[in-house]
């Protein structure tokens, strides 16, 4: 043995003697158990109090969350409409802010027609169409000259309607004028919907299909536009129609490809009508909610140099920065 | 084996301790982070004397003694939520006994820099019952010469040489690697020696025949 060994065995033998008469680990254990107890206690009380803060947070959330879908439910489509009296088909125009007053037999109402943000990353799901409170508002007046000639003159179809068709459609048309459009809508399928589609005159057809749209039937507010093209091909209801079809497609159906071939259809067969500078900027939106970065870039340039100060400049311009 | 049923004049609710000996290390460990009061009675009455005493070789007879084995396992109990493997906690409170250890002995140090014109701190007597004179005094003296070493060196010196600690162990302890470990007793010993041999109540116990021996723990077999 070492004398280290002899050293630690002396110090060793010592300390456990004396650890063998010590008698502090009952009181010690009282004070550990203690600490112990506090330790717990102020546990509980920081999980109580963060539960509260996590319940206040999560109703001022849930109802924030429910103030701002309530809100957004309830907002109409974001529509800025010029009047024309031949056409009242409500259309979107983007960064747009303006008050329209609507020229029908309802002058006092109007429609106060915000600016709606454009936000062509957001991919949302195809959203209810809801009755706005306000009348819809009538379409831009296509006045822009279009290759094709347009002809305002009454059609043939608007002269064959019977009288006691009109009546019909006028007892529909009125309550979808007062606002009442499920009760428009189903008084229109009574009389036979395929049937109006047919015999309507542009502007009624316009009408109907806005009448299903507010109605909730989306995918029928598309007949009465198909009609229209069908039957008033060249005029300028039939440039709003397909303006409307694309806008269907983007907003309510949430089909970017279906709208962006209506939007080019629009531009290919009136280049330069009213409709046009909302048209190429939805079809840059498309492009982008798609995802076809190139084709979106070319259509973004095409619209800068149409419209450098249009509404959707601002996202042409950051679709070229990507 | 401390009464399970608590200290009832100090206030402190009873705690009725079934099967203490047969609750396995991750049930104790789970009711513990369940903030069972048992079962923090169970891990101090099994750990306890460890822990008391690992501080008492590393410390030797000091007055914090008490307050440091508290602060162990009030640290060990708010911490329990870091341990892995509940079967470790006997290895995980060696350690946390260990740092406890070692900050008591490096804030003294810096308090005795610091504050170096106040008296020094007394090591208090050693009040083992049954033990001579002379030993009492060569327990000081150890103590005393430990306090001149560096921190990482006595501790690692205290617990492979006066603890027996296996050289594994000692390096788990100090959170070091095995020869930083054995570096530091190595010099902690020398160091040791030289100052005993010339330490009055210590020279009888280290005489000159120590003078060619190696070092120890090169003899031990784990080295």
């Amino acid at each position: 043995m070492t004398p280290l060994d002899t050293i630690a065995n002396e110090v060793a033998t010592t300390q456990d003697n004396l650890l063998a008469h010590r008698d502090s680990l009952p009181a010690l254990r009282t004070q550990v158990l203690r600490s112990f107890d506090r330790r717990e206690a102020k546990r509980t009380q920081y999980l109580r109090r963060a539960l509260v803060v996590a319940a206040v947070f999560g109703s001022a959330a849930l109802l924030v969350t429910a103030l701002v879908a309530a809100r957004h439910r309830a907002r109409p489509l974001e529509v800025v409409a010029v009047h024309d009296e031949l056409v009242p088909m409500s259309v979107n125009h983007h960064d747009t802010p303006s008050t329209a007053t609507s020229q029908t037999p309802h002058p006092s109402e109007t429609s106060d027609l915000r600016e709606a943000p454009v936000d062509p990353a957001r991919e949302s799901p195809p959203r209810p169409v809801r009755a706005p409170t306000t009348r819809s508002v009538p379409i831009p007046k296509y006045d822009s000259p279009s290759p094709r000639p347009i002809d305002h003159t009454p059609t043939p179809a608007t002269n064959a309607v019977t009288p006691t068709a009109r009546l019909d459609d006028e007892s529909w048309a009125q309550l979808a004028h007062k606002g009442r459009f499920n009760e428009a809508y189903a008084l229109a399928q009574r009389s036979g919907f395929s049937n109006l589609c047919d015999t309507l005159p542009a502007r009624d057809l316009v009408t109907l299909s806005e009448t299903a749209r507010w109605a909730g039937h989306v995918r029928e507010s598309r007949q009465p536009l198909l009609s229209t093209r069908a039957r008033f091909a060249g005029t300028a209801e039939a440039a709003a129609a397909t303006f409307a079809l694309g806008r269907i497609a983007f907003d309510d159906s949430n089909d970017a490809r279906e709208a962006i071939e209506w939007f080019t259809t629009l531009l290919r067969e009136y280049p330069s009508g009213g409709l046009s500078r909302e048209a190429s900027g939805r079809l840059v939106e498309a492009y982008v909610r798609v995802g076809d970065l190139p084709s979106a870039k070319t259509h973004a340039e095409r619209y800068l140099a149409s419209y450098p100060t249009g509404p959707h400049a601002g996202l042409a311009h950051r679709v070229l920065e990507r | 084996m401390i009464d399970p049923e608590g200290d009832p004049a100090s206030g402190v609710r009873p705690v009725r301790v079934v099967a203490e000996t047969t609750t396995d290390a991750g049930t104790l460990h789970q009711r513990l982070l369940r903030g069972e009061r048992a079962a923090a009675a169970i891990l101090f009455d099994r750990h306890a004397p460890m822990v008391e005493r690992l501080l008492l070789r590393i410390l030797g007879s000091d007055s914090e003694l008490d307050d440091l084995v508290h602060e162990v396992f009030v640290r060990a109990f708010e911490s329990a939520h870091r341990l892995r493997d509940p079967d470790a906690f006997a290895g995980w409170l060696r350690r946390l006994a260990v740092c406890a250890a070692m900050d008591l002995l490096r804030s003294r140090r810096r308090r005795r820099r610091w504050l170096w014109f106040l008296p020094p701190d007394e090591m208090p007597e050693v009040e083992a019952p049954g033990v001579d004179e002379s030993t009492r005094e060569a327990v000081k003296a150890t103590y005393r010469l430990l306090d001149a070493l560096p921190v990482e060196d006595r501790v690692a010196f205290t617990l492979r040489v006066l603890d027996g600690m296996p050289l594994a162990s000692v390096a788990l302890a100090c959170e070091c690697s095995l020869a930083t470990a054995k570096r530091r007793i190595s010099r902690a010993e020398q160091a040791f020696l030289t100052a005993a041999r010339a330490h009055p109540a210590l020279a009888t116990w280290v005489t000159d025949r120590h003078a060619d021996r190696h070092s120890e723990f090169d003899d031990r077999g784990d080295a």
